[in-house]
């Protein structure tokens, strides 16, 4: 990686080096070590004042347990499932046709349009959040769960349409070439060319694109009411309403809502790194 | 539109007869950018003609009052606040963010493969949603119970001891903390896809040349990576004007709108004021300073296309 290995580096250096990465992650993962331990925090506990010192009896399973079933977690938890996942897929296959489209054909309007996606990046989308309710509304989606899904998918395609381009304008543009001469049709050499080429652009994008989603709390916020299309998000900040003084349920309650985030990114991190370099190192 | 691209067709004969040029690159285009009309173009242009009414929301229609918002909004201090507060917020991500990334990617690069696992450590604060991030915040800075202060206590430092989020003078402070801590994750990512780029010869060459680690860093892998930073600083600026989540779950705004940003003000001058037209001009002017300073940047950068 570097001309000068880290073992031939001065002694005190690399001791420097090699203690300095442990400490700055300790610091680094503090708080979160701290939502871990109190979610297995018996509640007798914080009543006699040990919020903060290792806890003596671990009460993992009870604080779990009573955090899934005396609240509707679970309920919570499916909303977000069914919204994230069709609004991730969605996101992606409307954005990597786009990106196609605007990578491999050369036809006038084009760099308006892809600069028109890149400006929607930067809209503040609070500024929406007044017609997008009005919009909800009138379509009758107002706390369903399509009008949630709807609306991550419109907010999600210009970025990801964004990436893709770049990615696929980086593939060898005679392989599209070659394809046509063998006679493909070219929603072949989209679907069987391109797209398995910019695969792990797609994981990449789909991790980022699915914590994006899981973890909105804004449009959570200003499109459902009550807990019929609530997802985790909502959910997670309603427990605290609901338990102000349980600091260990509403731990397990966050640390519940994480999981499925952290769990992705672990599966696809090999993907994460490389997709996410190839995307940006263009320039 | 007009397709100027030559397609070679081997068989003309056995294929179907040719659709016009565009056609094709209008269809793929087609679902991406309804979605964005609809969802995203329609509700921009929708918002600036909301900011010239005075609705509260439940008639059918408010009352045309022209510019009367806006001329309210100039005189408005708590909007003035509140866009102070996202200037410091902008200037702290810049000043504390950017450079503990670039730190934290530069000696991640250099451990290479074997900082697989520390990179996803490091990103962890940005998978979790800020609803969680900002109740254990607000755990962490609770007066009575919070360790940060009993910490204080044990060592005798009462007296530095605050209120954190609920005394005005530090709930700004507090809160960028915990911003800048969430943030830092995706920009060190940024940096070390901008790192992976950088020609390895390049730094070997000046090893054998007497180099020394610091001056590799300063004289060759920043130059390196100036493109990167600019498109870094522009996101900060960006994220930053329009930062919602933590600030919402932590304080709301409050107390006594010490940490409002222009987004809470708006959220709570809908849902708490129920003024749609004013919270409309709120949301209009955060567009139009969005889009003047990232118009400003760009033209300072002249690079959209190619970094992001």
């Amino acid at each position: 990686m570097f001309p000068m290995p880290v073992e031939h580096w001065k002694p005190l250096n690399r001791r420097i080096y090699k203690l300095s990465l442990p400490i700055a992650l300790l610091i680094w993962l503090l708080p979160m070590i701290a939502v871990m331990v109190t979610s297995i925090r018996s509640t007798e506990e914080l009543t006699e004042g040990n919020y903060w010192g290792w806890p003596k009896h671990f009460a993992l399973w009870a604080n779990y347990h009573e955090a899934l079933t005396t609240s509707p977690m679970l309920h919570y938890f499916f909303n977000s499932v069914m919204i994230t996942v069709p609004a991730v897929a969605g996101a992606i296959a409307l954005a990597a046709m786009a990106g196609f489209s605007l990578a491999v054909y050369n036809f006038r309007g084009n760099t308006a349009l892809f600069a028109t996606f890149v400006a929607g990046n930067f809209v503040p989308i609070q500024i929406l959040m007044i017609p997008v309710r009005d919009l909800s509304l009138h379509m009758g989606l107002f706390n369903t769960l399509p009008a949630l899904i709807l609306f991550h998918i419109a907010f999600q395609t210009g970025f990801c349409t964004l990436f893709l381009r770049n990615f696929i304008k980086q593939l060898p543009y005679e392989l599209v070439e070659a394809a046509r001469i063998e006679g493909a049709g070219e929603w072949t050499v989209f679907f069987r060319i391109v797209l398995p080429l910019i695969r792990p652009a797609l994981a990449a994008l789909s991790i980022l694109v699915f914590t994006f989603v899981w973890n909105d709390y804004f449009w959570a916020l200003c499109l459902t009411q009550g807990d019929e299309a609530a997802p985790l998000t909502v959910g997670v900040a309603a427990l605290k309403g609901q338990w102000t003084t349980a600091w260990n349920l509403v731990s397990a309650g966050s640390i519940l809502a994480a999981l499925p985030s952290v769990l992705m990114f672990f599966a696809m991190q090999r993907h994460f790194v490389a997709g996410l370099t190839f995307g940006a190192t263009k320039g | 539109m007009h397709m100027t691209l030559n397609r070679p067709a081997a068989l003309p004969l056995l294929r179907w007869p040719r659709s016009p040029a565009w056609l094709v690159p209008a269809l793929f285009l087609a679902p991406a950018v309804l979605m964005l009309a609809v969802f995203l173009l329609y509700p921009l242009l929708s918002s600036f003609q909301l900011s010239l009414l005075d609705w509260n929301g439940l008639g059918e229609q408010g009352r045309f009052i022209g510019l009367g918002n806006w001329l309210h909004l100039l005189h408005d201090p708590l909007f003035w606040r509140a866009l102070g507060n996202n200037a410091w917020l902008a200037l702290f991500s810049i000043v504390i963010q950017l450079p503990l990334a670039l730190a934290l990617a530069v000696l991640l690069d250099k451990a290479g493969e074997r900082s697989r696992w520390l990179k996803i450590i490091y990103f962890l604060p940005l998978l979790m949603s800020s609803v969680a991030l900002g109740v254990l915040a607000k755990n962490l800075y609770d007066p009575n119970f919070g360790p940060i202060n009993l910490l204080l206590q044990q060592l005798h430092l009462d007296g530095l001891a605050h209120d954190w989020l609920g005394d005005p003078a530090y709930a700004l402070g507090a809160v960028i903390a915990v911003v800048c801590w969430q943030n830092v994750p995706f920009y060190m990512v940024l940096f070390l896809a901008g790192l992976a780029s950088f020609p390895e010869d390049l730094s070997e060459a000046a090893t054998l040349d007497g180099a020394s680690e610091w001056t590799i860093f300063w004289r060759i892998k920043l130059p390196h990576l100036r493109g990167t930073v600019r498109t870094a600083v522009l996101l900060a600026i960006i994220g930053s004007l329009r930062y919602f989540d933590l600030v919402f779950v932590m304080t709301g705004g409050g107390p006594e709108h010490a940490s409002e940003l222009m987004a809470t003000y708006m959220y709570r001058t809908v849902f708490s004021g129920f003024q749609l037209g004013y919270g409309s001009t709120i949301a209009s002017a955060m567009f139009l300073v969005v889009t003047l300073i990232a118009a400003l940047a760009l033209r300072l950068s002249r690079r959209f296309q190619t970094e992001v």
